[in-house]
Order: C-alpha cells, then structure tokens, then sequence
C-alpha cells in the first residue's frame, strides 16, 4: 500500500519544487531512523549525527565532481566511509558511561563544523560545490527528477525495512533490554559494548547515506558548509522525537511533520527560529511519547495485538539443561580471594569449593561478603586478590558477559529485569548466546532467522511453563508481582542454560507459599543437573534444600558443611547471636 | 613568542572564566536534577543585550550604570532561571534522558529570535566601564576589562563554592543533589530548591553575560556556540566537581587562545579536537571522579 502510494506522490506533487521536498522528506528520513536505533533503542545519546551527514555528502560530492566516479561507486564508498568513522567514534566511546557520547559526539560535530567551513582546500567552505550530477542510468542519461525521487524513496523503503525487521526480532529486543538494565544484560552473556558500538555503526552509516541523497539532488547539484551546523543534529533528534521515538515508524513521521510545518509558517520567516523552537517545546511537553508512540498506546491499537499461539512442547522441559560430567573436581573454587573497597576489606582470604551437581548455600549475618562474593564470581566486580578457578582452570578478570559463556550466571539481590520488556522478551533475552541467527540474517529477515525465532519463543514459554507462569508472558515486567519477577528473573537465569547458578537472597521480599514454590524450583534446577550456589538470609529455606552450606562473617569462612552440623556449630550461633528470629529457626 | 603566550594566557584565562561561570550553572542544576540549560548559552546572551540597554539608559559607560545594568539584567535572569524551570524542565523531569535537552533548547531558540527581534542582529559594542586603554604588562596587551572579568568571576565561583559547602541554604542544595528523597525526610522542600537551582544557574549566566559582552560585542547570537563550549569545558573539567570546571574553564579558553595563534580559521576545530583527545584519555574529566 505505501508502494503504491509512493508511485502516486510524484504525479499528485508535479510542481519541481514539491518534488524537491519529498526527496528531502525521504533521505532526511533514513537520517533519522538510524539515529533513533542509536538514540531510542539502546539510550545512547549522539549531539552530531550531523557530521555523518556531512560525511556522506561530501564524500561522494567530491568523489563524482574531483575524482570523477559514478554515483554507484560513490554511493556504496560513502555508507562505508561513514560507517568507518562512525566505529572510530564509537569504540573508545562507549567503554564508558554517562555524558561522555554525548559530548564527544558534540564536539565532533562541531570539529566537522569547522572543517565543512574553514578547510578550503577540500570543501570549499561556504562558497560550496558546484556541479554535482543526478544519477545516471546504464544509458548515460541523468534521473530526472521524479527518478530520482523514486531511487531515494526506494532507499528510505530498503533502510525502514531493513530497520522493521532487526528491531522487531533479536536485535531490537537486545538494545532495549542493555538499555535497561546493562549489568543484568551482560550476566546473561550479551556483550553490551558491541551492541552499543554496533547501534553507532548503523546510525552513522544511514547518516551517510542519507547525505548522499542530499548531495545529488538536482537541482541545484550543489552543496556548502552553511547545512552543516549543530542545529541539524538538533533537528534530527528533533524528529525522532516528535514522531515518537523507539517506535517503527516514528522517524519518519516525525521528519515529514517537522519538515512540512515551517512550509505553512514560510511568510513568517522573522519568527522561524520562535515558531520551531515553540513547536519542539510544545511536542516535548505535551506528547512525550511523540505522535506515533502516542497512538501506538491508545487502547483502540492495543487491542488489536494478539499474542501468538503457544504450542506446549515436552513439559519435563529441564531435558535441555546441560548435564554435569561428573569429574571428581569442583565446579568453582576459590583460593584466597580478597575484594576491597577502598579501606574496607569485603572478601578476606576466601577459600571455598562448590561441588558440581549439588545446592552449596551461603549463609552469613548481613556485610558478611556474601553478595560481594557474588558478584566477583560473576565478573561484576574485578577481585582485588587471590584465584578463582572454573574446572579446575584459573580464570583471568573476566566480565560478566564471559562468564556466561563459561556457564555461569545469576540473579540479584533486588530484581533486576529488563522492566519494559515483557516477561517472554525477558526469558528471549536470557537465550542470547544460544541464538546462532547473526546480524545479517536478522537483516534480511532470512527464514533461519525467523524459525529459530519462533522455535526459541515455544521454548521461553515451555520454561516459564515450568515456573507455572505461562500466563504472564505477554504482560510487561514491571507490572508483575514482586514473587512472579523473581520467577521470571530464574527463568531468564535458565534460560542461559548454566553449569552454575548463583542465586542471591531468591526468597527476599517472596511470600511463604511463593517460598515454597521456589523451594521445589531451586531442587528441580538442580536434579536436572545445574549447580546451584545460593545466598540466603531465609533460613528454613536453606535448611531444607542445600546439601552443603558455607557460613561467613565479616568476609571469611567461619564454618562448612552439612546442614545438620551447621546449625549446631558454635561459631555459626555466635555470629547470628542478637538475632533470635534466625536462631530460632535452628 | 613569549609575550605572544603571556598574551594568549591572560585572555584565555578571561575568557576561559566565563566559560566557567556558566559552567557552574551547568554543575549546580545537573547534580539536583540530573538536567541542565543546554540554553545557558542564550541566557548569558539576554544578560549581555538587556545589560547593554540598561548600560546605555543608565548613562553609561561609568562603574555606577554597570552594577546597576548588572543588577537588573541578573533580576531578569533569575525570573527567567525559574521560568525556565517551570516550562521546560519540569514537566519533562523523569521522561527520556533527551526530553529536557530539546525543551531547553527549544527555549533558547526562541530566546534568540526574540533577541533577533528586539535588538536586531547587528554586534552592538558595549563600551567597558573600565574604559578602552590598553594595560600593556610584561609587554602583553591587555585590556583592563579583562582583568576585571579574571577577578570578578573568580571571586563569584569561590564565593559559590563556599556558600555551598558551608551555608545552609547551600548545604540544603547539595542534599538535595545527593539524595532528594532524604532530603525531602529532613523537612527539605525539595521543589524550591530545583527551582534556585536553576535561577542560580540563570543569573550566573547572567553576569557573565555583562561581563564578557565589552570584549566580545553584544548580538544575538552570541550565546550559541559560547554554550556548547561551556558544556564542553565542564566535562572536560569534570562536571562533579565545581574546581574541576573553574580549571575546566580556564584551560578551555587558554587552549583556544593559543589554537587561534596557531591557525584562527581552524582554532574552534582545533579545540573541539582537544577536547575529544582530552575525554579519550580521562572519560570523567581532568578532576573527575574515575
């Protein structure tokens, strides 16, 4: 249907100068899609997508008008270039957090600023470049413009698609879930920073292509430094802004309203700048959401999206849980391990063996080290000593995400889900390092893609099935309850299908029935072969289920053993002493 | 050679100053609200032209018709500052991290074609109370104005830094940085401090609008790239950190300076490049926390 309407719009608008504005409206579109997938989709903040742009334009106008190459070279040269100077951007960027994208993108903007202005030789600063030609066809003649309207609007079609089918399926869900929650992204083995690095890639190279587009328009076959300024960074975020970001086709809509707008207010051109600035305010203010994620959450289209069917598989669903070859060593080990935090000494001279196949709990009064054990063991925090072995091989300092490559993830403390997601993308999201689908596959939408997909999503189910929550997979984490996330969160856990679980503190904040439940999880996790080592304060609850618990205070072991002989052990009473509620239980 | 550096140190540092002072706005308003007046820029600019005419109807130039200007045109900021608070930041508090980033920026789009309209774009010269003679030290020349901008801005970020550490309406601004919830237990109203925030922030801007307009010319579009180089040199300085931007600031504008020596047409890339070499080596800032 936009195909046709598409062919239609050259013939409704024959006027040369309508023409001209949907070009625009198209490639400025591409310019903006590929800033939301940077901005909306994974929260990483760019102030100079602009320099991309100009990338793009300048590189193939003087390609053709210098170097005399085809606009068919040129073209494909300039996505490649941008892309190029987008990962040099990105890589040393975004090993860091907070401001720092967005200033440096700032000022790199501001660096292309300059040189679009001041670097003669190449650009010509604001006297321009003259005499860059349309397309041309096999036949030598040049696309008319109508053509050329319908190659951009060819393109825009390419990248929306193209655009559709990574952010609906594996790639959109994981750019979203690192956006909310990196840390619990990362312990499901999802590598943050190439994903981050990855959204920046694709943002510039849509930047440059639509420069391209912008550059070859004829008339006037010509371009300057004057387009390339801070305030079309602005105006692309603009866009995204107004017609909604984080949404399929926000972009878009927001590029043609914010383009089409200024034309009504023309005569007005004293005021512009007021009219454009009121306009912005008024979108960010009142329609937060932007025009498409607005209607997108009106009840009449949230009606109208029904979840997919559910096809129960194998319900004794552990069958694909990795099993344990049982070689005598212990699955995890550590050897005087030690954290600091500044003066404060966390982890002191730990040594501790878990038993693969088996529940190792870990008790101990609270600042006794047990979640900074956790997450040392998960790579969150680095050690500031000692040795951690994984079957029997010492690991180096690892990050979460290869831990999860090994076998080894977690829970947290507080619940730590990707809160917009829903359930089921949460589970998806724990399947990462499963997924063999790559980037181009998504891409293309290929069938390999699409079956491991649906195949992967029966399974997300069968496993929430498990946990007896099936019928929450299609509501958003957050509004489920306190007990259910922390269901979903272990389902997520699972779903990375472990050699290693670490728990911490599952039964917090959880009802006694819902204690329960979790009870009979943790043991059936385990009889299907997962270790588990779990942190607990609930001590009815370790009593019951661990075959082995390790008691610290203030960092060290103070006892180990069965659970029989810990509860009577002195030391272990000492420590808890001044907490009858907990000696009472044992 | 050497003089030409002595010469570039003391105007950079001038200027560099101002960079500071609306940096420190940048500081106070992001550590309460996590948000900043990506706008600051413009506001020094309504500062420098309504100081400008109130210079004039005063009588100036005379020291006495610029605190008066000065006086005036930080009221107006500071209503402006709350204005601000009010209409763009916060009804957007606790949407996308880009939300008030447009907001305040769509304010200063208007702020400057309101100027455009009042005042024309022409550069008005705004004649230096501290009169046009130049001060030739150590062979450098240097304008008396310029000292004057180096003392009172500097004199203004110590003054800040001590009213928020050691008074209690400073100290009831930092809590409420660190931890508004708490704050708001201990009886803090945590609403009016947002909005001192950022009337603190405007009326910084301000006054180095007044300050820095003898030396640069008033117009109406002073302020754009002022803002973004203020920006800039608070990260560069660490934005936690108000020493931190007072260095930030005072080297950004000394590298400026001699990048201009160098090679004045590129001396703005040759600074945004620097900056971006400066981040890549130190993410959080010179004096940053790592």
């Amino acid at each position: 249907m936009a195909v046709v309407g598409i062919i239609l719009l050259p013939f409704i608008f024959q006027d040369p100068f309508y023409l001209l504005m949907l070009q625009s409206l198209a490639y400025l579109s591409i310019a903006a899609l590929g800033l939301d997938i940077l901005v909306g989709w994974t929260g990483q903040i760019s102030l100079g997508h602009m320099a991309f742009y100009a990338v793009g334009a300048y590189t193939t106008a003087l390609l053709t008008t210098r170097g005399g190459f085809s606009f068919w070279i040129t073209l494909p040269l300039a996505m490649l270039l941008s892309g190029g100077i987008g990962a040099i951007v990105a890589l040393p960027c975004l090993r860091t957090k907070g401001h720092y994208l967005a200033v440096v993108t700032l000022a790199f903007g501001f660096v292309v600023e300059v040189a679009a202005n001041r670097w003669m030789d190449l650009t010509n600063g604001p006297m321009g470049i003259f005499g860059i030609n349309p397309p041309q066809f096999p036949s030598g003649e040049f696309f008319a413009p109508p053509h050329y309207f319908y190659l951009v609007a060819f393109f825009l079609l390419l990248a929306q698609l193209a655009a559709n089918h990574l952010l609906t399926g594996r790639y959109g869900r994981t750019f979203l879930a690192l956006q909310q929650s990196e840390v619990a992204a990362e312990t499901v083995g999802v590598n943050v920073y190439k994903y981050k690095v990855l959204a920046f890639i694709i943002c510039s190279v849509y930047g440059g292509l639509a420069g391209v587009f912008f550059a070859h328009q004829s008339p006037p076959g010509y371009i300057n430094s004057d387009t390339f300024v801070f305030s079309l960074s602005i105006f692309f975020l603009a866009s995204i802004l107004m017609g909604g970001s984080r949404t399929l086709y926000g972009p878009l809509v927001g590029t043609v309203i914010l383009n089409t707008i200024p034309q009504v207010f023309a005569s007005l051109y004293d005021y512009h700048l007021m009219i454009y600035g009121l306009i912005i305010l008024g979108t960010v203010i009142l329609l937060p959401r932007g025009i498409v994620g607005s209607l997108i959450h009106l009840p009449y289209f949230k009606k109208r999206r029904k979840p997919a069917a559910d096809k129960p598989g194998n319900v004794q669903m552990l069958r694909f849980m990795r099993r344990e070859e049982a070689d005598g060593q212990p699955i995890i080990e550590t050897r005087g391990l030690l954290k600091d935090f500044g003066g404060l000494r966390a982890i002191d001279h730990l040594s501790v063996q878990i038993e693969p196949g088996k529940i190792h709990a870990l008790i101990g009064p609270n600042g006794s080290g047990k979640s900074t054990l956790v997450n040392v063991l998960t790579g969150v925090y680095k050690s500031s000593g000692g040795d951690i072995l994984y079957r029997g091989k010492r690991l180096r300092k690892m990050t979460p995400h290869e831990m999860a490559k090994l076998g080894i993830t977690r829970t947290f403390q507080t619940v730590n889900l990707f809160q917009g997601l829903t359930v089921l993308d949460n589970v998806m999201v724990g399947f990462h390092l499963h997924l063999k689908a790559g980037f181009w596959s998504h891409l293309l939408r290929t069938r390999k893609a699409v079956q491991e997909e649906e195949a992967y999503r029966q399974r997300a189910l069968d496993l929430l099935r498990f946990l007896g929550i099936q019928d929450k997979a299609y509501e958003e984490a957050q509004n489920l309850s306190y007990g259910h996330q922390r269901l979903v969160e272990i389902a997520r856990a699972l779903a990375v299908e472990p050699s290693l679980l670490l728990l911490d503190e599952p039964a917090a904040g959880v009802n006694p029935a819902e204690v329960h439940l979790l009870s009979k999880v943790i043991q059936d996790i385990r009889d299907a072969g997962v270790t588990v080592l779990v942190i607990e304060h609930h001590m009815e609850l370790v009593m019951q289920i661990s075959d082995r618990i390790t008691v610290l205070d203030f960092g060290s072991k103070i006892a180990e053993g069965d659970p029989a002989s810990v509860r009577q052990n002195k030391k272990v009473i000492e420590a808890y002493l001044g907490d009858p509620e907990i000696l009472a239980t044992l | 050679m050497l003089t030409k550096l002595w010469q570039a140190l003391i105007s950079g540092m001038a200027i560099g100053s101002i960079y500071a002072l609306i940096a420190q706005g940048f500081y106070i308003t992001s550590i309460t609200t996590n948000t900043l007046n990506f706008g600051q820029g413009d506001f020094l600019m309504i500062g420098a032209l309504f100081g400008l005419t109130c210079y004039l109807a005063f009588g100036g130039p005379s020291m006495l018709s610029f605190v008066i200007a000065t006086v005036l045109a930080v009221g107006l900021l500071a209503v402006m500052g709350a204005g601000l608070e009010r209409i763009a930041v916060r009804p957007v508090r606790g949407l996308t991290s880009l939300s008030w980033v447009l907001s305040t920026l769509s304010v200063a789009l208007i702020l400057r074609n309101a100027a455009q309209l009042i005042w024309r774009p022409e550069q008005h010269p705004f004649p230096s109370p501290l009169g046009s003679k130049v001060l030739r030290i150590a062979g450098a020349g240097i304008l008396p104005q310029e000292i004057f901008i180096l003392a009172v801005s500097i004199s203004v970020m110590i003054l800040l830094m001590v009213f928020l550490r050691r008074s209690l309406l400073g100290k009831a601004l930092l809590a409420v940085a660190h931890n508004s919830n708490a704050a708001a237990a201990m009886g803090i109203n945590v609403q009016r401090m947002v909005i001192f925030a950022y009337v603190l922030s405007s009326v910084l801007a301000g006054l180095g609008g007044v300050l820095i307009a003898p030396i640069t010319f008033a117009y109406a579009y002073m302020g754009t790239v002022l803002g973004v180089k203020a920006f800039a040199a608070a990260i560069v300085g660490g934005l936690e950190n108000p020493l931190g931007i007072l260095i930030g600031g005072l080297i950004m504008g000394v590298v400026e300076q001699i990048a201009a020596g160098i090679n004045s047409n590129l001396k703005d890339g040759i600074t945004f490049a620097l900056i971006i070499l400066i981040l890549a080596l130190r993410p959080t800032g010179l004096l940053g926390k790592r």
